[in-house]
């Protein structure tokens, strides 16, 4: 079976070191590509065609945050959603927040930082 | 709160009443007297009333009348009524109508009229301090919700970053490169460490009691660039303080708000920055001073500006050390401490500049 194709965005540099190597140590994915800012990540999905299997997409971060990325991200017209999954991570404990995530048709499944291999692995290969 | 002293409307169209009233009272109270309504309309608009009283029995427009029409626009004044004629009415629609707090038979006593106004002016008092004790409350709660949106993420996420890290260390049983662990361990915790350190800041500027005295630019300025310019070295300094006359103020704040907004001056440089300069020209007399910190830096972008001065607040930044969100929130505050107002220009790229005024406060 192949491997997906893993796009993660998060404007903490180091979770997106400890979410890649869990990723590659786990056996998940080899093909991973990562964005400090939603722009960039949103810029990148324009003009590629090949299109990640699954996005790993923070909540809080300043200038556009994870909601705003996703309001963008569903006029993509050239996507086809069916074929992507969306995973928001977040430490954030507000209810608010987490309400809103899971609540978004676009999120497949709002995941707590820190992220566990095990859980992790469950969710992306389900 | 020092007690002000109580101002007092009177409005009648007989002129001898207005003289007796003020003559009654002009030791104890500010008086304004007005023998039409119009003028009394203009007085409200200007001068905050205290407690107004009226003539009920007036050519033009009755007590009743003229109370009923300034409610909604000055809901706050005490409204007294001073008649002669005790009809039933009267004594209804004054209360319903004219919202009336006091009822007063002519002639009046000026003892008994005295002690009706001190009270009345009690009950302005009161309520005027419960509103601003309401708003204060109001601020108060809003920061505290702020606070705990804030602590769910920025306070909770150095950590789960930390205890990533360990879970990945203990997956690689070892096999990982434990310095570059450590390293970002050591940037995590700094970062909650900051974000703590700028929220106590933040609370002992809030309720530190005001304290002035003398201001030395020069040297405060100095102190304050001494002290940050190592968190990088490469950045010039191009100082120039001119102090006219002595100038009073509350030198903590002003510490806090220079070491804000220098600080951020010197973080907010681009990464490949050839020459990152901050300027520093502070001009004062005896009326002001005028400050103003520029950089070179990345600058803000413009749908940004409105929002900066607000708690936790954060603009995306071109470098790695992003800011807490609290800087400039408490230098707005330590400048409405010390009656100061702030400025800001900013180019997106090219660098942004801060203009503060501050009031001497020698007078």
């Amino acid at each position: 079976m192949e491997l997906p194709y893993i796009m993660l965005v998060d404007d903490n540099e180091i979770d997106l070191f400890l979410h890649e190597k869990l990723i590659r140590l786990s056996g998940i994915s080899e093909h991973i590509v990562h964005f400090t800012t939603a722009r960039e990540a949103l810029e990148s999905l324009a003009k590629n065609t090949v299109i990640p299997n699954i996005i790993l997409l923070d909540i809080q971060m300043p200038e556009m945050d994870g909601f705003d990325f996703l309001k963008v991200y569903e006029q993509m017209t050239h996507i086809n959603k069916e074929n992507t999954r969306i995973f928001m991570v977040s430490s954030s404990l507000d209810f608010g927040d987490i309400s809103k995530a899971k609540a978004n048709p676009l999120v497949a499944e709002f995941i707590k930082k820190p992220l566990n291999v095990k859980e992790l692995k469950d969710l992306l290969e389900k | 709160m020092s007690k002000e002293r109580a101002r007092i409307l009177y409005i009648d169209d007989e002129d001898n009443n207005l003289k007796a009233f003020k003559a009654s009272f002009r030791r104890d109270f500010e008086i304004y007297t007005v023998s039409d309504a119009n003028e009394a309309y203009r007085l409200l608009d200007e001068i905050e009333i205290h407690v107004a009283l009226a003539d009920q029995r007036m050519p033009k427009v009755s007590g009743v009348d003229f109370f009923e029409k300034i409610q909604k626009k000055h809901p706050d004044v005490v409204r007294i009524l001073i008649t002669a004629y005790t009809n039933s009415q009267t004594i209804i629609d004054a209360v319903n109508k004219g919202k009336i707090n006091q009822y007063v038979v002519k002639p009046w006593d000026p003892q008994n009229l005295k002690n009706i106004i001190d009270s009345s002016y009690e009950a302005f008092r009161v309520k005027k301090e419960l509103k601003i004790k309401n708003e204060e409350l109001i601020k108060t709660n809003d920061e505290l919700n702020r606070f705990v949106y804030s602590a769910s993420h920025d306070l909770r996420a150095p950590l789960m970053s930390i205890l990533g890290l360990v879970e990945l260390s203990r997956l690689e049983k070892g096999n990982g490169d434990p310095y570059v662990y450590l390293d970002m361990i050591e940037r995590s915790v700094q970062k909650l460490d900051s974000f703590i350190q700028n929220i106590i800041e933040y609370y002992q500027n809030a309720r530190a009691e005001s304290n002035h005295g003398q201001v030395m630019f020069e040297s405060l300025v100095q102190e304050v660039v001494e002290t940050l310019k190592n968190t990088d070295p490469t950045v010039n300094f191009h100082i120039n303080v001119q102090q006219d006359a002595p100038f009073h103020s509350d030198e903590f704040r002003i510490h806090v708000i220079l070491s804000n907004l220098i600080s951020n001056a010197i973080k907010y440089q681009k990464n490949d920055a050839s020459n990152p300069e901050v300027d520093i020209m502070i001009k004062s007399d005896a009326q002001k001073a005028i400050i103003q910190i520029k950089d070179n830096g990345v600058g803000i972008l413009q749908e940004h500006l409105e929002s900066i001065f607000k708690m936790f607040f954060r603009t995306k930044t071109l470098n790695r050390t992003p800011g807490t969100g609290i800087g400039l929130y408490i230098v707005k505050e330590a400048l409405s401490k010390i009656g100061g107002e702030i400025k800001v220009h900013s180019v997106y790229g090219e660098g942004t500049s801060f203009e503060l005024v501050l009031p001497n406060l020698s007078n």
